[in-house]
């Protein structure tokens, strides 16, 4: 059984993802940017673009 | 988005969706993964492969020469996602310069029908800036707007 695998009570196997190295990799880059972005403009809707 | 998404499954565990993306007898597992942030409210979402093995990557090439159906089923995934929580960002990137360019490729071509209902930005390297399909982004920001 993989490490990030867990078993509920029955002995069914569930793959919980979120623990694999992959997936905590990108997310450190996506707290990264986000720890040192403003982020106040998500309280501000924006109007539509014209583009 | 004119092609038609693979059907997907969400994962009740965490917020995953799965689907199979599908050339002739070619089936390679594809999972979408949304986890939560550091801030409130923002979400990461991966795209991967499950491999053969059970171990997952992001810079695999499959060339299941699929990629239309394979984003427009991520993007029917993200709308599945911002329709259960309209309150929720999700921030992604490509996993190397030529998926980056692809995802800004494809948001660019369907800026003005998301755009009617998603808010879209780009992170230039200071600050997330609105969306512009001649832009160089380092993350893409989508909410739905309010």
């Amino acid at each position: 059984m993989k490490p990030s695998d867990k078993k509920e009570k029955k002995g069914t196997s569930v793959r919980r993802y979120s623990d694999h190295p992959v997936v905590k990799e990108k997310l450190a880059k996506a707290n990264e940017v986000l720890e040192k972005a403003d982020l106040t403009f998500l309280k501000i809707p924006v109007t539509l673009q014209s583009k | 988005m004119d092609e038609q998404p693979y059907p997907f499954q969400r994962d009740s565990v965490e917020y995953s969706y799965r689907f199979e993306s599908v050339n002739g007898q070619t089936v390679v597992q594809k999972l979408v993964l949304i986890t939560a942030t550091g801030r409130a409210n923002i979400y990461n979402l991966a795209l991967l492969d499950e491999l053969p093995d059970g171990e997952l990557s992001d810079t695999v090439v499959t060339n299941n020469k699929d990629m239309p159906t394979v984003l427009a089923t991520v993007f029917s995934i993200v709308a599945d996602f911002l329709d259960r929580f309209p309150d929720y960002a999700l921030v992604f990137r490509g996993s190397d310069a030529r998926r980056d360019r692809l995802y800004r490729m494809v948001l660019g071509r369907e800026f003005v029908r998301l755009n009617q209902v998603y808010e879209i930005f780009g992170f230039d390297g200071n600050q997330f800036v609105l969306f512009e399909a001649n832009g160089s982004y380092q993350f893409f920001l989508i909410r739905k707007r309010l």
